[in-house]
């Protein structure tokens, strides 16, 4: 089978460069929290709407 | 529609497609073609997943979709940021450090051919379909506009995007995708504004709010308890948490039209950063979306309704030999519509007076007199079936192009219009990629030519591109007879993807399954999920079976797992 030509190589240090990218999480773990805690604060704030109008 | 909306339709549609053409010129070797040059920004990853998974379906029917069910909808979004973390912890890596093109390549390496070849031509079979409604939605649009046949329609929109997509490949769809992203989203938002700006002058956005959410529009988070949970019902919280997780996870993690998107990322922190954002922005923007259907739910109480709001079809029936019992049912209609509106505005008087009984019993007035319209809606809907019984008699993905071309401004009818093609054509284009690069990778080079060159695989990929544009073109041509599209999509992809994922998830996680035992468990797998669908609707004593789509995912993927398992200690105690 030939072999798909090679990807850019990724940066040596990855949390490196997330935290230039996205300052906000110094780590993937704080990245992933991040992502959760906010679908967690989405229902929250919709169960909410949705209840101040009936 | 003005001519200035047809200058700015015409002029930004052929903008958008001479920009990803002129983009991607240079365009001469199969890396570039299929995944751009693996040189995207997380962003670019971001906004081409989002205007992927936003088809011009998501534009016409989710609105539409609002307008009758309300805003639970936005509970089948739920699953999305937890998909975008586990993808990004657990496939991304793998998929980097293989350097694949395909999902399915991954599945060669970890069990065998049978295995990939099966997955790749589940996805193809669903995906194939699915890109038929994805052609079908805009066809929609040109005919109404047009009054032009659906079927026609569908033929032009299906040989455009072709085009497009047949000259630029991925970086085509990926350079413009950005631009359609944003065009898109700031039509939507004018759309709103629209909206609260010709409400009637004694109505504010906050008694729209209320009447919404008097009349059951807002109910964005249903919790059904346990003695009252309905495993029929498509939306609520766990249908979209567990169900809507394994159906994110399918799609996002192994459907090869948004695999595809993020394999061009530059890195693998480019790659993840964008998968995770998707997933913070997915939910409030459907949010948004579904808040627009329910405002022009309102809009729609206090303007002038149609009683059936496909146009040609009404405008063929008012001038057939039923108008007059349809001209009947039309004046009940609006009858019925006007009284609405009185108890509208006594329900909010007694809203601002405190009168919460008062408010009460407007209500229930509000109640009865909608139970009435259903009526008389019914008996204008069988009088287009007698009139042609080959009539499409599902109206609802037509509601907010309705709005469009009957209350914008000229100018922005235009725009509107251009938007929803161009979200058509980058969701069609990215499917029609997908489906070649996975024709070509994992059938082509690996059953067919092993010893292809890169210029002949290119070749190739574009011959693919044709051929499933043409089959894309034939499922269009019959997507009218599936009702509200949004959901047909969602159900086509619910009967394959379980499976899909079901093999990935054996994959990674369960080390000692072997390949014979996953290829068996999944056609066992698809044929239980196919079960639960056909049978429910061939005979009352399976309608137990007949359940709500998004758990066919789950079950699918289960049911894998379940299978390989069984099917491996079985293979293990086998004499050899």
């Amino acid at each position: 089978m030939p072999r798909p030509a090679t990807p850019p190589a990724d940066t040596p240090n990855p949390e490196e460069e997330l935290r230039q990218l996205f300052p906000l999480a110094r780590t993937w773990r704080q990245m992933y929290l991040f992502v959760l805690g906010e679908l967690a604060l989405t229902i929250l704030l919709l169960y909410l709407f949705s209840q101040a109008f009936i | 529609m003005s001519g200035l909306d047809w200058l700015v339709l015409i002029g930004s549609t052929l903008f958008i497609m001479l920009y990803g053409i002129w983009k991607t010129r240079h365009t001469r070797d199969l890396q570039g073609y299929m995944l751009s040059g693996s040189s995207m920004k997380w962003w670019v990853v971001c906004l081409s997943i989002m205007a992927t998974q936003a088809s011009a379906i998501t534009f016409l029917s989710t609105p539409g979709q609002a307008y009758g069910d309300g805003m639970r909808f936005v509970q089948f979004y739920f699953g999305v940021p937890i998909a975008m973390v586990l993808i990004s912890v657990v496939a991304i890596p793998i998929y980097r450090n293989l350097q694949v093109y395909t999902a399915y390549q991954y599945l060669e390496s970890r069990f065998d051919l049978k295995t990939r070849v099966l997955t790749a031509t589940l996805f193809l079979i669903g995906r194939g379909m699915a890109a038929g409604m994805t052609i079908y939605a805009p066809a929609i649009i040109m005919s109404s506009i047009l009054g032009w046949d659906t079927y026609l329609t569908c033929i032009v929109v299906g040989v455009a995007v072709l085009a497009y997509t047949f000259f630029g490949g991925n970086a085509a769809v990926s350079q413009t995708q950005t631009q359609q992203m944003a065009i898109i989203l700031i039509g939507m938002l004018v759309c709103g504004v629209v909206m609260v700006l010709k409400l009637p002058p004694d109505i504010s956005f906050a008694d729209a709010m209320s009447i919404a959410g008097r009349m059951n529009k807002l109910n964005a988070i249903t919790t059904p308890s346990w003695e009252k949970f309905d495993i029929k019902d498509q939306y609520n919280l766990w249908s979209g948490l567990i169900g809507g997780t394994f159906l994110a996870l399918s799609y996002f993690g192994t459907d090869q039209s948004q695999v595809q998107r993020y394999l061009g990322g530059k890195s693998t922190t480019q790659i993840r950063l964008g998968l995770l954002f998707n997933g913070i922005l997915k939910v409030p923007m459907q949010f948004l979306i579904l808040l627009i259907g329910v405002l022009m739910f309102v809009f729609y109480q206090f303007a002038p309704t149609p009683v059936f709001f496909n146009k040609a079809v009404y405008e063929s029936v008012s001038e057939g030999p039923y108008q007059e019992p349809f001209a009947a049912a039309e004046a009940a209609h609006d009858q019925l519509m006007q009284l609405k509106q009185a108890q509208y505005r006594e329900m909010l008087a007694a809203l601002d007076a405190g009168d919460e009984q008062a408010a009460d019993r407007a209500e229930q007035a509000l109640e009865t007199l909608e139970a009435e319209r259903l009526k008389v809606r019914e008996q204008a809907v069988n009088i287009i079936r007698q009139h042609n019984p080959r009539a499409d008699t599902k109206d609802q993905d037509r509601i907010f192009l309705s709005f469009v071309l009957d209350h914008l401004p000229h100018g922005l009818v235009g725009l509107l219009i251009s938007v929803i093609i161009a979200a058509a054509m980058s969701s069609s284009a990215a499917e029609l990629n997908s489906l070649s690069t996975t024709a070509v990778i994992d059938v082509y080079r690996r059953l067919i030519r092993t010893q292809a060159d890169d210029k002949e695989l290119l070749l190739a990929s574009r011959g693919m591109t044709l051929m499933w544009g043409g089959i894309a073109i034939g499922f269009a041509l019959i997507a009218g007879q599936f009702g509200n599209l949004i959901q047909a999509v969602n159900l086509v992809g619910s009967l394959f993807y379980g499976t899909i994922l079901g093999i990935f998830v054996v994959a990674f996680f369960i080390r000692h399954v072997q390949g014979t035992a996953v290829f068996a468990g999944a056609l066992l797998a698809e044929a239980v999920v196919v079960l639960c669908y056909v049978l429910p609707l061939y005979g009352d004593s399976f309608k137990w079976l007949d359940i709500g789509f998004l758990w066919y995912n789950l079950i699918g993927c289960l049911a894998v797992c379940l299978f390989s398992l069984l099917i491996q200690v079985f293979l293990r105690r086998r004499p050899a």
